[in-house]
């Protein structure tokens, strides 16, 4: 037998980490499955969270530069419409480039009365050039010039989206019964808007009218909301802005793309809170891990005390319960980023509902970001979990 | 025969509340390389913690361990780790097995953690399992083995890794008389085979007539270390 005093050779890790990691999966897998559901709920939480959060956003941002088009000012009385003299007062302005008109409003289906449809009265035809939109007719045809300038003097007409006529079977032609301001009425689907620029915005709860039907419809005949608009220089456009601010103190003058930012910093509120609960998700996953490790140290205290009798050294301890909490780890957080990716999709659909609720309409587009930062959040994953296995190893 | 363990005033103290408790006070001895030395006192005295200190699991709180020449206290984990992987076998008297492992597994213990390969600790494993007489059990769990066997795994993962030093606490407590008796002749056989020394102690005086001395202890003190008699 020999008996050599071994010169500093260190242990075959490999062999006995498998033996007892596996051997201890076998005995007893229940600890093992828990801990590694566990983990992964956590990160799943917070994955979906995370992906559904940047979605909302995204496509929220997507339909502000929907809606607002190539229009780089505009004007609104804060909250309120403004008589229609003032586009006659700034009619000048159309030397330096475009000037839209807009009246906004508001209504529902009198069959879905809790879903809104964002309604912008602008000029048609005009409008065409700053916003991007397609207008179809029966059976998707796109519609011409004549076939527009034949549907225009209807004053009930009204364009739905296609995304939003098909989510409620709707067809070009029919009529429909809309609750717009606490009254019913009537208004004639003249058309669909293809499904690109505006079609597309708000995940469809947008409609077009005919800016004189809008004001008829919202009762704001001699009234609009707002001015939109397009100037291609940007020297032109700093010098209206500037004219525009001291000629109007009380509106509200500024550039659409602004917008967007406005209420980002709105809703990043919001954002931090659901950053703290994905955190709090993930802490409850190391917790989880930590709680599994502590166990598995308490009851191997015998085992590890056994191993050090045979000379194993405290630090190849450590060294193993970090092994395998890591394994254990890798695959809760592997599991839980695609199941986090599963459930996105149903807490973008909580998200929007509660953005939607708190601060203003919001597209439910799932446009889920893909699994790039999926290695990121594997590492993340990981490293939370092996510190939380430190204290108790 | 050459010196192979020096003890030297060796004193243990665990701070226990207000009064510590002095489990070994100034203990001296040695033991010759292959020699079989009994330490005999009653429930108490201080033999488990002896064994222990001479195995480098706990640190003494004063005097000399000396093994060939090395010292061994004032050393840190890494050393001693080292030290028991390479010169120091246990058997106990609850068996301490590992219930997860069978019996081949259980005994190349040692050697895995020495760094050899896993065949190479199996062929090893074999042929000591052999020689304790379970060759033809060491696909069985601990719990599936009786008492005798498994002490029987125990001291073939002992004596596995050739150590010069075997120390068994109350190898025959947990055992009825016969098989006590046989377990204490196979520890005699099989380290007399690789020519390792054994420490052994025991509450039991018949236990302790079975070596070649007999260290008394009480107290935490020598009372005196007398040969047997054949
Ligand atoms: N870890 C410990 N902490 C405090 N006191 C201990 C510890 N281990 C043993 N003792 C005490 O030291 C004395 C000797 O114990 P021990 O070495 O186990 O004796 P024996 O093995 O001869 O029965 C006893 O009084 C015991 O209570
Ligand atoms: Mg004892």
């Amino acid at each position: 037998m020999a008996s050599t005093p071994s010169v500093n050779k260190s242990p075959n890790f490999k062999e006995l980490f498998w033996r007892f990691t596996l051997r201890h999966l076998q005995d007893e897998p229940a600890r093992f499955i828990l801990t590694i559901a566990g983990i992964a709920l956590g990160i799943a939480l917070m994955v979906a969270i995370q992906l559904s959060n940047e979605a909302a956003l995204t496509s929220f941002h997507d339909s502000i530069d929907a809606m607002a088009g190539k229009a780089n000012l505009s004007l609104s009385s804060t909250g309120n419409s403004f008589p229609e003299s003032l586009l006659k007062d700034l009619a000048d302005t159309r030397k330096q480039g475009e000037l839209l008109p807009v009246v906004q409003g508001k209504m529902a289906p009198q069959d879905y009365p809790k879903e809104f449809l964002t309604v912008l009265g602008v000029d048609l035809f005009k409008d065409k050039e700053a916003r991007d939109f397609q207008v179809l007719g029966v059976q998707d045809k796109l519609l011409t010039v004549q076939d527009l300038l034949r549907l225009l003097p209807q004053p009930d007409g009204v364009f739905l989206t296609q995304k939003y006529a098909k989510a409620h079977s709707i067809l070009v032609g029919q009529k429909i019964r809309f609750i717009i301001n606490d009254q019913i009425q009537t208004l004639t689907v003249n058309g669909l808007l293809g499904n690109s620029g505006i079609g597309q915005a708000m995940d469809g709860s947008l409609a077009l009218m005919d800016i004189a039907a809008a004001q008829k419809v919202f009762n704001k005949i001699g009234k609009l909301d707002r001015l939109d608009w397009i100037i291609p220089q940007k020297a032109d456009r700093e010098t209206l802005e500037s004219q525009l601010q001291k000629l109007y103190p009380t509106y509200k003058i500024e550039r659409p793309s602004r917008r967007g930012e406005q209420v980002e910093k709105m809703l990043s509120a919001f954002k931090a809170n659901l950053l703290a609960l994905s955190l709090v998700s993930v802490l409850v996953g190391a917790f989880l891990v930590y709680n599994s490790m502590s166990i598995a140290v308490v009851r191997r205290v015998e085992e590890i005390g056994i191993l050090r009798t045979l000379g194993i050294t405290q630090k190849q301890i450590v060294r193993w319960m970090l092994a395998e909490s890591f394994l254990l780890a890798l695959v809760g957080v592997v599991l839980g980023v695609l199941l986090g990716k599963l459930m996105a999709y149903d807490v973008l659909k909580v998200i929007g509902k509660t953005i939607q609720n708190l601060y203003l309409p919001i597209p439910l587009e799932q446009r889920l970001p893909s699994l790039t930062h999926a290695v990121g959040w594997i590492l993340f994953g990981v490293l939370i979990i092996l510190a939380a296995t430190i204290p108790p190893a | 025969m050459a010196l192979l363990l020096d003890v030297k005033n060796l004193s243990k103290i665990y701070p226990a509340g207000s009064e510590n408790v002095q489990a070994v006070k100034g203990v001296n001895f040695h033991v010759e390389e292959g020699q079989i030395t009994s330490v005999m006192g009653p429930s108490g005295c201080g033999k488990s913690t002896l064994l222990h200190l001479l195995g480098g699991m706990q640190s003494p709180t004063a005097g000399e361990i000396w093994l060939s020449g090395k010292a061994l206290h004032g050393q840190n984990d890494e050393a001693l780790s080292q030290y028991r992987q390479s010169t120091i076998g246990f058997v106990f008297q609850f068996f301490h097995l590992l219930p997860h492992l069978d019996a081949v597994e259980n005994t190349e213990l040692p050697l895995l953690i020495q760094g050899l390969s896993a065949s190479d600790a199996r062929d090893k494993a074999r042929d000591v399992l052999d020689r304790v007489g379970l060759g033809t059990k060491e696909k069985r769990r601990p719990s599936q083995l009786s008492g005798g066997e498994q002490q029987r795994v125990a001291i073939a993962r002992a004596l596995v890794h050739g150590p010069k030093l075997l120390l068994a606490d109350e190898p025959t407590g947990n055992l009825d008389m016969a098989t006590g008796k046989a377990i204490l002749d196979l520890i005699r056989k099989v380290s007399n085979q690789q020519n390792c020394a054994v420490l052994m102690a025991t509450h039991s005086r018949e236990a302790s007539e079975w070596g070649d001395m007999v260290i008394m202890m009480r107290d935490g003190q020598v009372h005196g270390i007398y040969p047997v008699r054949k």
